[in-house]
């Protein structure tokens, strides 16, 4: 049978460059991962959390290189591609909201001003981080890619809402802080892998409508949320941190009661008029 | 910092060549004889190097480009929040209102039915 397929160039080297891209990603993340409160990390960046970000927004690439001109692969590489840019539009309001209240870049820095840890500020934003995390397209072809994309989504979750390094008896053995970061990471491991293998699947019929009507609509209301009243707590005088983390946490409670109570409403008025349509078809 | 961002290139290449390696070994230490159910799609039973014929809808592309447009208006947010400790609360108001405005435009483009998949 004659297929038609690519240039011979192409057809070789897209698959190799696929993998050589995503693990490039994956592994160059780690360069400014702050190991402790000291110079434990390969190199220092005042930018470190935007050239994360920039990483990330290559993740779709090697995915449309390996399903090129593969027939149905290409379609699937497509729908993983459109997920995995709905998964980065939930982080990245997310990503903001710490960058605003830490007021720098650098991850070291973030970990530096987390004096009370963001999950208990902004728990919202970390949750909407945190799902962004668990998307299906986490799930790579490889296991490797897979368990490396998802460690490495993990330790970044510590350092931008638990803290990092910070961890007890630090001022002794500054070395400790390297373990209690990949404590934290290996716990949410865990916790995502429960979650992962726990939860449906969702189709990506579902999964965009859910991501780019609800979720990141969400994100961006936390967003414009956190910077009007942490401003506001900080112009009318309140300078302890601790209550305007509370200030924060009372309003990210407040955001995600009433999103929930909304989502409540409006399933019950979609069971409502099913009900209806049932009961006048009789 | 240029010397900074020579390490950061260095170790990416480093990274993509670690990635690579693995599969170009494999290519050479494997055998190259094929046999013709290999190369079919085991699930679909159709030929794995095949001219993909398919019709890509336009929600594809669409799905694309509000990517681009949101994600480019956030990017400006990233200066603005670097900022914030020292902002007046009138410049926060500002971003809130430019914010608002990319909420619009997400608005708009879900009232128009381009984010639905379908």
């Amino acid at each position: 049978m004659e297929v038609e397929v690519g240039p011979r160039v192409v057809r070789a080297v897209a698959p190799v460059a696929a993998v050589a891209v995503a693990v490039a990603v994956a592994l160059a993340v780690w360069v400014f991962i702050p190991l402790g409160p000291g110079d434990l990390r390969l190199l220092d960046l005042e930018t470190s959390a935007l050239y994360v970000v920039a990483l990330g927004a290559l993740a779709p690439f090697p995915l449309m290189m390996a399903g090129w001109n593969r027939g149905s692969t290409e379609v699937d590489a497509v729908h993983a591609v459109a997920e995995i840019i709905g998964c980065r539009m939930l982080q990245l309001p997310a990503l903001l909201v710490v960058v605003m209240l830490s007021g720098t870049l650098s991850l070291q820095g973030i970990i530096r001003a987390q004096s009370v840890p963001y999950i208990l500020s902004v728990p919202l934003a970390a949750l909407l981080f945190f799902l962004a995390g668990t998307s299906p397209v986490t799930r790579w072809p490889s296991a490797f890619l897979e368990t490396l994309n998802s460690f490495t989504m993990c330790v970044l979750f510590s350092i931008l809402f638990l803290g990092g390094w910070r961890g007890p008896w630090l001022m002794q053995v500054p070395l400790l802080g390297a373990a209690w970061l990949f404590l934290k990471a290996l716990l949410l491991f865990g916790l995502l892998r429960l979650v992962q293998a726990g939860t449906p699947r969702l189709r990506i019929d579902q999964l965009l409508p859910l991501t780019w009507k609800s979720l990141v609509p969400l994100s961006v209301l936390l967003w414009l949320a956190v910077a009007l009243v942490e401003k506001g707590l900080v112009t009318l005088g309140v300078t302890s941190i601790y209550w305007r983390s509370a200030g924060l946490f009372t309003t990210n409670v407040v955001i995600g009661l009433g999103i929930a109570a909304v989502l409540t409403r409006i399933e019950r008025a979609g069971e409502l008029s099913h009900t209806a349509r049932v009961q006048g078809g009789r | 910092m240029i010397h900074s961002y020579a390490l950061v290139g260095l170790c990416l290449l480093v990274a993509a060549v670690s990635g690579a390696a693995p599969v170009l070994l494999a290519r050479v230490l494997r055998s190259n004889r094929s046999h013709a159910r290999e190369l079919q799609d085991q699930e679909r039973r159709t030929p794995v190097f095949a001219r993909s014929g398919i019709e890509f809808k336009s929600q594809y592309y669409r799905f694309a480009v509000a990517f681009a447009i949101f994600t480019g208006g956030m990017t400006f947010l990233f200066p603005w929040a670097l900022a914030y400790i020292d902002l007046p609360f009138q410049a926060v108001a500002g971003g809130a209102l430019f914010v608002a405005c990319l909420g619009a435009g997400l608005f708009y483009v879900s009232c128009k039915g381009w984010l639905e998949w379908k």
